[in-house]
């Protein structure tokens, strides 16, 4: 799976031109399309025909080189026949096929007919490219659909055994007897309660210091990076920066708990 | 059969001599509906080549599980705007109606349970599963710089997110909502200066009545929706600039 092939990175739909063509205009389209090549069609073929393929370097090394005798058209420098590689193949086989022949440009071939370039240029990986790495489209997109309908079958699973509960309507004058947040502010809510704790200290100690110690949180989660900005980033070689966030879930957690029994 | 809906099916291309016409003009079909990558639609309009080298760039080996969380919720936050959309379609926001109205939904309304099933759900999953991608993000340091300023607005989001869960509560004012929020909307008071006023802010009155239902839905279905385009568009571009982070 692992495997780059020469499919996801070719460049589809080469630009042709006749054999006939002036070697200025061709070097005009090749600056105008940002390319640095084009296939040769036979005249008025349709589809088209592939015979040969001019690059840059034959422009140089093939007119540039041969002045005052250049050639003027497409057809007189052309490399010809085509060396082609199928779709399919692996990257790797293109680099040999490319170093095996001494060219930097292969044709490449779906079921026989051609349909795009693949170039040497093509083959130097691009950014970020690892051992294993696997192309956004079509592999990577095709693990995020399974996962997005499983996540989707998992949630109408939860919908069907535990519907969206139906309770009474609000009434402002009857007060239920167990009031109790949402699940995610559970540890907050607990948090606020345990801080009756420091009314030894006056009546006003557990409202303000459990706001006040809560008030903490989020200014921490916020600016986490920059108390903790060094460049180490493997886990066992930050284990204070870890304790940390270890003991914060653990706490998160078990206030949750104890919010939900108590 | 094959042939004979190949003559019927007006688009007709012939790259492929060798493999089966009819069948492939059946799928063409298709792409009316994916023709923005693939097939008839690409053909006339490019888009692939334009996208390409987004669709081609590359995920790195050591992108395992725990990397897709930040996905799955973005998925269910999309989830919720579609769900969302469809209860306000028969959602009525005054004290008087939104309970009958969410009865309605439920029991009347075709599919009704089941969106709002999914919305019930989809807010409490979302947390769940922010709070896993948070602790990936956490344990693989991929807050450090450059990344710093993402995880700020992660956490930006997941305030967003919590604002959401307590506005959506009262909507279908219910005896616990009703009195969730009573409690809740208190204890910002404890804060010196300005919890005062920020009480009154959030209940737009001195108890928790209309004004509040009103206030709670605009930030629910209006302004928290917005405020989390921006973030999550902040998000996403950042991540996009930087790359995701390394291998270990
Ligand atoms: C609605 C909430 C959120 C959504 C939809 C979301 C989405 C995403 C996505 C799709 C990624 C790509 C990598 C991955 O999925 O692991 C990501 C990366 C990231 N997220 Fe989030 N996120 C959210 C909340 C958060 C929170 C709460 C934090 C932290 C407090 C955070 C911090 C980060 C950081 C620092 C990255 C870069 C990680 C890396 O490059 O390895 N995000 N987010």
């Amino acid at each position: 799976m692992g495997m780059m092939r020469v499919r996801d990175v070719m460049s589809d739909d080469p630009v042709s031109v006749p054999p006939g063509t002036d070697l200025v205009d061709a070097a005009r389209l090749m600056r105008r399309m940002g390319i640095r090549s084009l296939l040769v069609r036979e005249e008025h073929s349709e589809p088209p025909r592939y015979v040969g393929i001019v690059t840059g370097t034959d422009l140089a090394g093939r007119v540039l080189a041969e002045e005052p005798h250049a050639p003027v058209t497409v057809g007189e420098i052309m490399t010809f026949p085509l060396l082609t590689i199928d779709y399919n193949e692996p990257l790797r086989r293109a680099n040999e096929e490319m170093v095996r022949h001494h060219v930097r440009h292969l044709v490449v071939t779906r079921g026989g007919a051609p349909v795009a370039i693949i170039s040497a240029r093509d083959l130097l990986l691009p950014e970020e490219e690892v051992e294993g790495a696997i192309p956004f489209w079509p592999h990577h997109l095709l693990k995020e659909v399974v996962a997005a309908l499983l996540v989707i079958a998992i949630m109408l699973v939860f919908v069907w055994l535990s519907p969206a509960p139906m309770l009474e309507q609000a009434d402002p004058f009857v007060t239920p007897e167990h009031i109790k947040p949402e699940w995610y502010f559970l540890a907050a809510y607990q948090f606020l309660k345990f801080a009756e704790v420091f009314r030894f200290l006056g009546g006003w100690a557990p409202k303000m210091l459990g706001v006040g110690l809560m008030g903490i949180v989020p200014v921490l989660l916020v600016f986490f990076p920059f108390f903790d900005p060094g460049p180490e980033r493997n886990p066992r070689k930050r284990p204070v920066a870890i304790s940390f966030g270890i003991a914060c879930t653990v706490m998160f957690i078990a206030f949750t708990l104890w919010g939900h029994f108590s | 059969m094959g042939r004979w809906f190949g003559k019927l099916w007006p688009f007709k291309r012939e790259r492929n001599p060798d493999s089966g016409e009819g069948l492939r003009n059946v799928l063409n079909i298709a792409s009316l509906f994916t023709g923005v990558l693939y097939g008839e639609l690409d053909e006339r309009l490019d888009f692939r080549a334009a996208l390409s080298k987004a669709l081609r760039k590359p995920v790195p080996a050591h992108v395992n599980f725990w990397f897709c969380f930040g996905g799955i919720a973005f998925l269910i936050f999309l989830i919720q705007v579609v769900t969302g959309v469809a209860l306000l379609l028969y959602y009525r926001p005054t004290v008087d109606q939104a309970y009958a109205s969410v009865v309605h939904i439920t029991n009347v309304v075709p599919f009704g349970w089941l969106t709002r099933g999914f919305h019930h759900w989809g807010a409490n999953l979302i947390m769940v599963v922010v709070m896993i991608h948070a602790l990936r993000v956490f344990m693989y340091g991929a807050y450090k710089p450059p990344r710093d300023f993402n995880w700020v607005v992660g956490s930006l989001l997941m305030f967003g997110l919590l604002i959401f869960g307590f506005s959506g509560y009262l909507l279908p004012w219910n005896s616990l909502s009703y009195w969730a929020t009573v409690v809740g909307a208190e204890i910002p008071g404890a804060i010196p200066l300005i919890g005062d006023d920020l009480v009154y802010f959030i209940k737009g009155g001195d108890t928790v009545g209309q004004l509040a239902l009103t206030r709670f839905f605009a930030f629910h279905v209006v302004l928290m929706p917005l405020a989390m385009m921006v973030l999550l568009l902040m998000h996403f571009l950042m991540i996009r600039r930087l790359g995701i982070s390394g291998p270990l």
